[in-house]
Parts: C-alpha cells; sequence; structure tokens
C-alpha cells in the first residue's frame, strides 16, 4: 500500500486544463487558457513549491486543487481516489488570501472554533489544538484579541493556524509569507518543514519569494503561461543549471573585443566588484554549448582573470528558464 | 444530524458573536424598522380618518408588517452573507473546509431565522405597545401560529437561497434584492381574501402571500388550519414552501457549480 501511495503521490495533476471565460457570452473571445495541459504528481511528505511570474497559473492550479476552481479538462486524484468525489478527498487546510482567510471581527481562538466545528472537529479537540497552534505561532497572548487588531504578520500566522486545525494531509499556501517581517517568515518556514518532516504532511506552496521555496521546498516546479516548463528537485535543478553556467572576468577592453564573437550565445554581463573588470555569465543549453564555447575561447585566447562554473541560485535558474521558454515561444519553438 | 447540530452551534456562536461585536448595527435596524412601521401606521391613520376602521384592520396590518421583516432577512442577509464573505476573503476558506455549501446556507437560513423571531419579538411587542393593539397570541393559538410562521418561512429562505446562489455568480446584486424586498412588501400587503379565480391561486402560489393569509385566519379572525378547509390551505402551503426550497436549492448548487467553473467564488 505504501508502494501504490508513494507510486500515486499525495495528489495527482493529469492533463489539467482551465479555461476562463467572461460572464457574457458574447465576449467568449476574451477567454484566457489559464492552465494548459498540466501533469504533476507530488509525493508525500514533502513541500512542493510552485513558482512562476504573474499570470503564470499558480493560484489557478491550487484553487483546482482545492477544489475551488473547476477544471475545464483533466482530473485531481488524492491518493489514487477521484477529488471531485468529496468523499474521497483527504482534509486539506489551505491559507489562499493570506489574512482575509479570517473574520477580522473574531478573535484568533473565536476564528480557531468557528473552522474547527466546520471542520467536524470535536470542542476538546479544537481547544487542544488551538492551544498548540497558537503557543506554536506565538499567539497564546493575542488569544482573546479582535484579529483586526493584529499585525499583518500576526494574522497571516493566525490564517496559518485556521489552515492546520484537524491535521490536514495536504496544505496549500498561497503567497504564506507575502508581505511578512524576517522573524514571522522564518518562524513559518520553520514550522512547515517540521510539519514535513515530523509529521508527513505535503505542502504545495506558491510564491514569489525564491529564497522562500529554496529553503523550505523539496521539489520544484516552474510554471510559465500556464505550462508546467520544470519539475524537480531543488538539488537537480542546481546540479542540472550548474553544467551550465560559466562566469568569466575580464579586463574591458578584452570584453568588447570578444564581445561580438560570443553573440551567438546567451550571457549575462555585470561589472565585477572591482569595477574595472566584466564579469559575464554564459548560459550554455548543453555540453555542445560548452565545447562550442571553449573552443572559441582557445582560438581567441581573451587575457581573462577568472573562470568558474556558477553555482545558480534559484532565482538565476527561474529567470533562466522562464525566459527561455519565453523567448522560445515569441521565437516559434525552444 | 450530529454534523448539522455541530454546523447549527458554529453559525450561532458566529452570529451571535458578530451581533455583539456591533450592537449598533442591531440597534438602528431596530429602530428603523420600528419608525418605518410608525410612519406607516401614521400614514394610514391620517389617509383613513377613521380610527375605528383603521383599528379593525390594525392586526393584519402588523402581521404583514412582521412577515415582511423575514423576508429582508432572507432575502437580504443569506445574499448579503455570500457577498460580504467574498469581500473579506473568507467564502473560499468557508467552502474550503465546509464543501456542501448548500446544506451550511440551509444551516446559516435556520440560524438566521432563529435570531430573526428574537428581533421580531422585540419590534413586535414595541409596535403593540405603541399602538394599543395588542395580537390575539395565547397559548390556545400559539402551536399554530409557529407552524404557519415555520412554514412560510421555510418558503421565503427557498427563495431567498435563488439570491444567495445569484450572488455567488455575479457578487453585488444588492439592488435586486432591495428592489425584491419592496415586491414583497406589495404582496406581503395583498388584500389575497378579496381576489379571485385564477389569479388569487396565481397570488396563492407566490412565497408569503399564502402564509399571511392563513396566520391572519389564526391571529384575527380566531380560525384554525388544523382542521375544517383551511387545513388543506395548510397542505397548500407546506407544498408552496417546500416548492420554493426545492427550487431555491437547485438554483444555489447551479449557481455554485457556475462560480467554481468560472473561479468567482473568491471574487469581489
Amino acid at each position: 500500500m505504501a508502494g501504490t501511495t508513494n507510486q500515486q503521490g499525495a495528489f495527482r495533476l493529469e492533463g489539467l486544463t482551465k479555461t476562463f471565460y467572461p460572464i457574457l457570452p458574447w465576449h467568449r473571445s476574451r477567454a484566457v487558457d489559464a492552465v494548459q495541459g498540466v501533469d504533476l504528481v507530488v509525493p508525500r511528505g514533502c513541500v512542493f513549491s510552485l513558482l512562476g511570474p504573474n499570470g503564470a497559473g499558480k493560484t489557478t492550479i491550487i484553487k483546482i486543487i482545492a477544489g475551488l476552481i473547476l477544471p475545464t479538462t483533466g482530473r485531481v486524484t488524492f491518493y489514487g481516489k477521484d477529488g471531485d468525489k468529496l468523499r474521497s478527498r483527504p482534509r486539506l487546510g489551505a491559507v489562499l488570501e493570506g489574512s482575509r482567510n479570517l473574520y477580522w471581527r473574531l478573535s484568533p481562538m473565536e476564528n480557531l472554533y468557528y473552522f474547527g466545528e466546520l471542520k467536524g472537529l470535536s470542542l476538546a479537540q479544537i481547544k487542544r489544538e488551538s492551544e498548540e497552534l497558537l503557543e506554536m505561532f506565538d499567539l497564546t497572548h493575542k488569544a482573546r484579541a479582535s484579529t483586526q487588531t493584529l499585525s499583518r504578520g500576526m494574522q497571516q500566522k493566525v490564517a496559518v493556524a485556521v489552515a492546520l486545525l484537524g491535521k490536514p494531509d495536504i496544505l496549500l499556501l498561497d503567497e504564506p509569507t507575502l508581505g511578512l517581517d524576517v522573524e514571522s517568515s522564518r518562524l513559518i518556514q520553520q514550522r512547515l518543514r517540521e510539519l514535513v518532516e515530523r509529521d508527513d504532511r505535503t505542502i504545495i506552496l506558491t510564491t514569489h519569494q525564491m529564497e522562500l521555496a529554496a529553503r523550505v521546498a523539496d521539489r520544484i516546479g516552474i510554471l510559465s503561461k500556464g505550462k508546467l516548463i520544470a519539475e524537480d528537485s531543488l538539488s537537480n535543478l542546481v546540479a542540472f543549471f550548474r553544467q551550465q553556467d560559466y562566469e568569466l572576468e575580464l579586463p574591458r577592453l578584452e570584453w568588447e573585443q570578444l564581445r561580438a564573437d560570443v553573440s551567438a550565445f546567451r550571457f549575462t554581463e555585470g561589472q565585477s566588484a572591482a569595477n574595472e573588470e566584466m564579469r559575464v555569465t554564459f548560459h550554455l543549453d548543453n555540453r555542445e554549448g560548452y565545447y562550442a564555447l571553449s573552443e572559441l575561447l582557445l582560438a581567441r585566447r581573451p587575457e581573462f582573470t577568472t573562470i568558474r562554473q556558477v553555482t545558480p541560485s534559484l532565482e538565476d535558474i527561474f529567470l533562466q528558464i522562464t525566459q527561455h521558454y519565453s523567448d522560445g515561444e515569441d521565437g516559434g519553438g525552444a | 444530524m450530529k454534523r448539522a447540530l455541530k454546523l447549527f452551534r458554529a453559525e450561532v456562536v458566529r452570529s451571535v458573536l458578530l451581533t455583539i461585536r456591533y450592537p449598533i448595527e442591531l440597534f438602528v435596524g431596530l429602530f428603523i424598522m420600528y419608525m418605518l412601521f410608525m410612519g406607516l401606521f401614521l400614514g394610514a391613520r391620517s389617509l383613513v380618518g377613521d380610527t375605528q376602521v383603521l383599528n379593525a384592520s390594525l392586526d393584519g396590518f402588523i402581521i404583514s408588517y412582521i412577515m415582511w421583516f423575514f423576508v429582508i432577512s432572507a432575502i437580504g442577509r443569506l445574499a448579503f452573507h455570500i457577498e460580504s464573505e467574498a469581500q473579506m476573503g473568507v467564502l473560499e476558506q468557508i467552502f474550503l473546509t465546509y464543501p456542501r455549501m448548500l446544506s451550511l446556507m440551509l444551516v446559516r437560513s435556520a440560524v438566521d431565522f432563529c435570531m430573526s423571531l428574537l428581533v421580531v419579538t422585540v419590534l413586535l411587542f414595541s409596535i403593540m405597545a405603541t399602538t394599543g393593539k395588542w395580537l390575539a397570541i395565547g397559548t390556545g393559538n400559539i402551536l399554530q401560529i409557529l407552524v404557519l410562521l415555520v412554514v412560510t418561512v421555510t418558503g421565503i429562505y427557498g427563495f431567498g437561497l435563488i439570491f444567495a446562489g445569484l450572488a455567488l455568480v455575479f457578487k453585488r446584486i444588492g439592488q435586486v434584492g432591495s428592489i425584491m424586498q419592496f415586491a414583497f412588501f406589495f404582496l406581503a400587503y395583498l388584500p389575497v381574501e378579496q381576489l379571485t379565480g385564477w389569479l388569487k391561486v396565481a397570488v396563492y402560489s407566490l412565497p408569503l402571500t399564502l402564509g399571511v393569509s392563513l396566520i391572519k385566519t389564526v391571529v384575527v379572525e380566531h380560525g384554525s388550519v388544523f382542521s375544517g378547509p383551511e387545513s388543506w390551505l395548510l397542505l397548500g402551503l407546506v407544498i408552496n414552501s417546500v416548492a420554493y426550497l426545492l427550487v431555491g436549492s437547485v438554483v444555489f448548487l447551479i449557481c455554485e457549480r457556475k462560480s467554481r467553473m468560472d473561479g468567482r467564488l473568491g471574487q469581489y
């Protein structure tokens, strides 16, 4: 059973598409393809981060998983069972609108009680879990305060606490640390990791904050224009792009002479820390690109001071992938 | 059943807490409803002139007004809940936590009715004390009145579900709701007893009208709806209310699906 579950993942998206049509039938030409043929298996007990530029379809996908949006085609299965059927859905928790997911006129404790009752928990269970969650997020002293009087960070932590109530199997978080101070953000990140490592929960996280994804995610999915264009573990992505990024430091004059010859390669240029030299990073698509660049450099023999393989940050990887995909789309194929 | 009771308790607590946090809304609302009645009452008295004639029909006048209050609650508040929760951002969280939205709306209707009943009691006593006209409500007919009230209000909340469903899709439907409330004001005061033939059947098939008529029969004419020919009208009222509840539920489910299909659940 465990093997089956692992193969099936915590949940699976199969051929998922979503087209939003305007409410007026005569405006159907303005339909938007928000998600286009996404297939994805998310293993149990991991943090899966969905990254993508604005409008890439991250929130739509997370809402489809949550059952808040119905897909145009395709389906979602949880542990191998159809997600459309309410009885086969696992316990889901979500923070989709951040602190807006709460009744601001109620206190954190009252919010926890209300949503706990909706989840069907017993009063004793709600009391026990609420106290634990409020303590976990350092909110015990604010348990009875009106939520609207709390800081943004505190409200966000209450929203996460509400999502965690009832120990959901899958947690869906849409920008959970947006606008939070460093301390609150770190606390939430730490708690999320604990939930995965200690309690085997599965967390889906969408964010624009690369450092957050890099810190907490086990696997990364990158979306662009509704399509899943990359999906792997962070270490594999870094290893893959590490083979492809080379940084060269050389005098400005040398670079100006070399620049035209390397125009066939993708590169980004900047100034080195000393500000007297240029720092050029070449993004090579494959091993052939590496050989071609090596041959060219051997032939031209520029007076470079340093050449090194770059360990890309998640942000570098993200920008490369989305830019490459975008160029490919614009140019008619990648 | 246990789950329904838990939902009911959750909704009662939420509703009471939100009301007591902002009691001014409740008191101002109650005051406006009272003043509106007094305005109507004094206006009618100056128009009719003859106090005796007005007093003779005052019972019916009060009953219609009180029943209209339930319409305001059912049509206005069910849709208002959806609108305001979409605006707050909490609607998606509720749906995610408890996906059987229709069940939740039915429970909310029951809670709303109980809350409205308390408010109506205060309003009714204020009106009766001011006008000096005390309705004949006592141990002899209270059961009939409660049965009629619950059955009538069931139909009205069924009708309210249509607006709640429309609010899920279109969000801002407050204006339409307000117009409907005034249409129901007209229905509440329609002299149905004087109508005949198909017109009477057509008007009776609307929500509220038959219920108001039967409550007047019990309170004003001291009749019974549990026996005699009026019992058939009670059966008709039950069918009418169940039909509106079913239609409202179906429309709500269609709208809920449409809202999820269009991704509008969390939009405002």
